[in-house]
């Protein structure tokens, strides 16, 4: 299974930089302001830190960018590389596929009460898998280039 | 308040510390060399710390090192490693800057890694590539307390040795930060002295400090004191129990040998962690706790991990990359002194030396009058109402002859032991010629360090040789010779009364020892610039 996998992505998807991606681009920022919360933070605390977090993921000014594109691309190249099945991979796409939804409720502004206190431990959470998932794949590219 | 330059493509980092940092000012971002280097001259010398970024997404022409016939491979490793250029430039024009990468070395890819190394004593990393803002807050603080000279002494762990230094330096900036801290570190190297008065003060919190040694608990036992316990859970739970999370909340939680942990326990652990709840075992409802949680180990957890007796999502969670290793005593020879005199300041406290010295104050038409340390050369003068421990040179000689296989924990027994023999013969009758010195004789420490041989097996030192094949068995045997007396020289750094301690048990034989170092080769004046 390893070996299939290997192959595949050497042919289709830069491993390292889909490495880079995950640790950079969504591990980092996706709860980028959520960790540095106390655990009985105002709500009104949450709705800002979470906005900012999910709703305004990577900011260059008034070039914003969402969770939902920050994940898309790199959710796409999992699928294209053969990864998308491994259990770490199926782990993270569940979570994001959470963290993407909260970030849709925030917007509409229908995320509140338990729903919202709940949202910080999925978005941590989500960090966690895709920090583990950079990791992996490192590992991937260590193994097929030596 | 500090006036921050921040240099980075994101805003980010910038909104981040504008909310939860409104204490200091904040300049840009920068977007890239050149403006940051516009934002420092124009502050005319008000930027007080700079906060640098790694990884740039900015167009190549934007990008220090670019070359217009780059392919596009060429210029995403320019912006993977834009941060370190920019670093460069600041290094070059503005020297004594701080400057902190905001990534943790860890993260780092090799080569890159390779390039930041070269970076200089004003240039700091995170302690974890997430930033957390306690943690942050604390390392800014710290930078610029160091920068105006003003380095804060900590009172538990001692000295002037460099790797204490910098263990110091970052345990007080992990202690602010909500992710756990793993300690490593021999037995006895004052993992749990550490996690009590050094870690637990510096975390800001109001709450309890509650220490656990699971070392010394049977395994279906840990739960229950970890997280607690419903009244009925198991036979002989009568009452409700409040396990060590909730007792901590609010403080710091230490779980030393956290290797031991059993793997149930390991599942409640990560629990609690991912959730910061806890629920008591045999009941439903969740409790919230606030923990800094403080784990030591004196195993390799990460082959513990391989074997799969430890949990690896749990491992990952106690925040391994930013793990602190302790040195061992014998690493830290620079501080014997201080080490010496503290330890000897706490067991002259406790009761039963206590007594003995007012027993010995007494005889010496002394009492109610002070005890003073004396260490090293000479004999204290005499003054009024003061009674003199001397520690002689040659008893100090004796201590850093010795392995301390046990650490710090070995090193304050054996000099509260000796303490205790040396008033216990000035007890019984006076020793000297003075009632108001009670002298540490180095023969009570050469006692005390004996160590006792297990028949069959052989003690002492390991020092490591490399063997290298030569003309005659006594050429080859000279050689391996010649490698341990220089190592022991340097680690004893020069003293040949050390060295004759370890070789010989005779502090008194240094012109034996020096006469075979001589006769080996080895020159002093060749090996002094290897001394710290």
């Amino acid at each position: 299974m390893a070996t299939s996998v290997q192959t595949q992505t050497a042919e289709s998807v830069d491993l390292r930089e889909l490495a880079d991606q995950l640790r950079h681009d969504l591990a980092r920022y996706v709860a980028f302001q959520t960790r540095c919360l106390e655990p009985d933070s105002p709500e009104s605390l949450l709705v800002e830190v979470l906005s900012d977090d999910l709703l305004r993921t990577r900011r260059q000014g008034e070039q914003v960018v969402d969770i939902a594109q920050v994940w898309a691309p790199i959710e796409l190249a999992l699928d294209r590389a053969g990864l998308a099945e491994l259990p770490w991979a199926s782990a993270l796409r569940a979570t994001m596929t959470e963290v993407v939804a909260l970030s849709r409720a925030l917007r509409a502004g229908q995320l509140s009460g338990q729903a919202l206190r709940r949202a910080p431990a999925r978005v941590l959470s989500a960090a966690d898998l895709a920090r583990e998932a950079a990791v992996n794949l490192r590992d991937l590219v260590e193994r097929e280039h030596g | 308040m500090a006036d921050l330059l921040l240099i980075d493509d994101q805003d980010r980092l910038h909104d981040l510390l504008a909310r939860f940092m409104p204490e200091h000012r904040l300049m840009g971002p920068a977007r890239s060399w050149d403006e940051a280097r516009d934002l420092i001259e124009g502050a005319r010398g008000r930027v007080d710390l700079v906060l640098l970024d790694v990884h740039f997404d900015r167009p190549g022409h934007e990008l220090l090192g670019f070359d217009p016939a780059m392919s596009q491979a060429q210029i995403q490793s320019l912006q993977r490693r834009q941060g370190l250029l920019i670093l460069r430039q600041l290094r070059r024009r503005f020297r004594d800057l701080p400057v902190i990468l905001t990534t943790a070395r860890e993260e780092l890819s090799p080569g890159l890694d390779t390039e930041a190394s070269q970076a200089d004593e004003t240039t700091y990393f995170l302690d974890h590539d997430d930033i957390d803002v306690r943690s942050l807050k604390a390392q800014i603080s710290r930078i610029l307390q160091a920068r105006d000279g003003r380095e804060i002494e900590g009172p538990i762990y001692w000295g002037r040795d460099l790797a204490v230094q910098r263990l110091r330096q970052r345990l007080g900036v992990l202690a602010r930060g909500r992710l756990p801290i793993m300690l490593f570190g021999a037995t006895g190297t004052g993992k749990s002295l550490l996690a009590r008065h050094f870690v637990h003060p510096r975390t800001g919190r109001s709450g309890r400090f509650v220490s656990v040694d699971l070392s010394t608990m049977p395994a279906d036992l840990m739960a229950a004191h970890l997280f607690g316990a419903a009244r009925g859970a198991y036979t002989g739970a009568v009452a409700d129990r409040v396990g060590a999370f909730e007792a901590a909340s609010g403080g710091t939680l230490f779980l030393d040998e956290i290797g031991n942990l059993s793997l149930d326990a390991q599942k409640l652990l990560l629990t609690v962690l991912q959730e910061g709840r806890v629920t008591r075992i045999g009941d439903l409802k969740e409790r919230p706790v606030d923990v800094k949680l403080v784990v030591a180990t004196c195993e390799d957890l990460a082959a513990k991990v391989e074997k799969g007796t430890f949990r690896a999502d749990l491992y990952m969670r106690l925040n391994p990359a930013a793990a602190v290793s302790l040195p061992t005593l014998a690493e830290r020879s620079i501080d014997y002194g201080s080490l010496l005199r503290h330890s000897l300041e706490h067991a002259l406290s406790r009761p039963g030396l206590a007594d003995l010295v007012r027993e010995v104050a007494e005889q010496a038409d002394l009492s109610g009058g002070q005890v003073q340390i004396h260490t090293g050369g000479g004999v204290p003068e005499s003054r009024p109402e003061t009674l003199w421990i001397l520690w002689p040179e040659r008893s100090m000689r004796a201590l850093r002859g010795h392995s301390w296989p046990g650490n710090l924990r070995e090193f304050s027994m054996a000099v509260e032991n000796a303490a205790l023999v040396a008033l216990a013969e000035a007890a019984s009758a006076v020793v000297g010629d003075r009632a108001d010195v009670v002298q540490v004789r180095p023969r009570i420490l050469q006692e005390l360090l004996q160590v006792p041989r297990s028949t069959g097996e052989r003690s002492g030192r390991v020092i490591p040789v490399v063997l290298q094949p030569s003309s005659s068995l006594n050429k080859v045997s000279q050689d391996c010779e010649r490698q341990y007396f220089h190592r022991l020289w340097v680690e004893h750094q020069g003293d040949f009364s050390a060295m004759a301690q370890v070789l010989l048990g005779d502090p008194d034989a240094a012109r034996k020892v020096q006469l075979r170092f001589n006769q080996l080769g080895l020159k002093v004046r060749d090996l002094k610039g290897e001394l710290p």
